[in-house]
């Protein structure tokens, strides 16, 4: 799947015009489509409240819900505004999932 | 301004200046050294004499230190298995050759334990690579910035290096913040009994022991602990407990009774939206009611 088609499932699924952040076009253009499946089942999972939100320090109206890869090598974080849409998707590798962590204060 | 190529510890300097003034430096030379790496503004013609006489004979120390130890430089040398030892040193030289010019050094629990998985050879380079594996070597890129890291400081006290280890200020910012942030991770890990939960949890440790003021563990420590954590029943309440004691040890009551209470404010947020989930958040929440149950 290319990275576009793979923003358009996801705004699908979420049913909201989200931003994305992060290395995502270049990560999913290059991973196998097992993981991407296994993504946007996390995707689903976040919209049907299966997937536990944490409260955002930094930013006390948001919520976000935290994936990492079984081998730990890709991280994302779908970023909620409490009681109402989804805002945004990161995905990238470790250090840059460190940062935006920070940045939330997660 | 050039970077010097070697270093020195300035603590220990003043220890042994009776073996170093008068035979190596004269007093004046040695105030110089003292200057020059406490970092205190030198003028022009004391600049100058550093460069044309201490550095030279400072660089030629450096080289006869080399020379004698071969470039190996060993870490927490009591732990180390002889045998393990010897292989460590022939494999440094290799990956040495291999990666010319580059800081490396080996770690883990090849050195310590009978039984391994794999060897670590730790790589510093100037910008992040893959990680990757090469027979029973599990080569480990490191950016030069993890000189200030916690993870280099524990490290560093278990190992087999090429080059000389200093122990350096940490730089990276480790509070209050990023301990309850490890903790919120940690937590979801083990619930999830997530496959990288080992990796969570041993930087969760280090900070712990930085937090709370307490010697930093080298590898081996870190692994007992990790081992006798993972073994429990119930491993949540452990990592609570150290959690707690580790902000009641570490921080200003004040300051971290302040910040429990947002915690528990944001969850109890959360909580209202997703109902579901109540009964994780309570249980991580736990450990936030317990250090203002002690510290306020």
């Amino acid at each position: 799947m290319q990275a576009e088609e793979f923003k358009n499932k996801v705004k699908e699924i979420l049913e909201a015009e989200i931003k994305f952040d992060g290395h995502l076009n270049q990560i999913i253009n290059n991973i196998a489509e097992e993981r991407e499946s296994s993504i946007l089942n996390w995707i689903k999972e976040c919209k049907k409240g299966i997937t536990r939100p944490e409260p955002c320090k930094n930013y006390k109206n948001l919520i976000s819900f935290i994936y990492k890869s079984n081998d730990n090598r890709i991280r994302e974080i779908l970023t909620k505004e409490k009681n109402s849409y989804f805002i945004e998707l990161f995905l990238d590798k470790h250090k840059y999932y460190d940062r935006k962590r920070k940045f939330l204060g997660l | 301004m050039r970077k010097l190529d070697y270093e020195i510890n300035i603590e220990h300097f003043q220890k042994i200046k009776a073996d170093l003034v008068p035979i190596l430096f004269t007093e004046h030379q040695f105030k110089l050294i003292k200057k020059k790496f406490t970092h205190k503004s030198m003028t022009q013609s004391e600049k100058n004499e550093f460069s044309r006489t201490i550095s030279k004979k400072m660089k030629a120390i450096n080289k006869i230190q080399e020379k004698e130890t071969n470039n190996v430089f060993i870490y927490g040398k009591e732990k180390i298995i002889e045998k393990r030892l010897k292989i460590a040193k022939s494999d440094l030289k290799k990956f040495s050759r291999k990666f010319k010019n580059k800081h490396i050094f080996i770690s883990g629990s090849f050195l310590y334990k009978e039984k391994y998985k794999d060897i670590d050879i730790f790589v510093i380079t100037k910008y992040e690579k893959e990680d990757y594996k090469e027979g029973e070597f599990h080569i480990n890129y490191l950016t030069e910035d993890v000189y200030s890291s916690l993870f280099f400081a524990s490290i560093r006290k278990l190992s087999v290096s090429n080059k000389i280890m200093e122990i350096k200020k940490i730089e990276e910012k480790i509070n209050i913040d990023t301990f309850i942030s490890i903790y919120q991770e940690l937590f979801n890990d083990l619930d999830k009994k997530h496959p990288a939960s080992k990796f969570t949890l041993r930087e969760f440790l280090i900070q712990a022991a930085f937090i709370s003021k307490s010697p930093l563990p080298d590898s081996q420590e870190l692994k007992q602990q990790l081992d006798s954590i993972k073994k429990n029943q119930n491993p949540k309440e452990i990592v609570k407990k150290i959690f707690v004691n580790s902000i009641l040890l570490g921080t200003n009551p004040k300051k971290s009774v302040k910040e429990m209470k947002e915690m528990i404010d944001s969850y109890q947020n959360v909580i209202k939206e997703y109902k579901q989930h109540k009964n994780y958040y309570q249980d991580l929440i736990q450990a936030f009611e317990e250090v203002i149950a002690v510290a306020g």
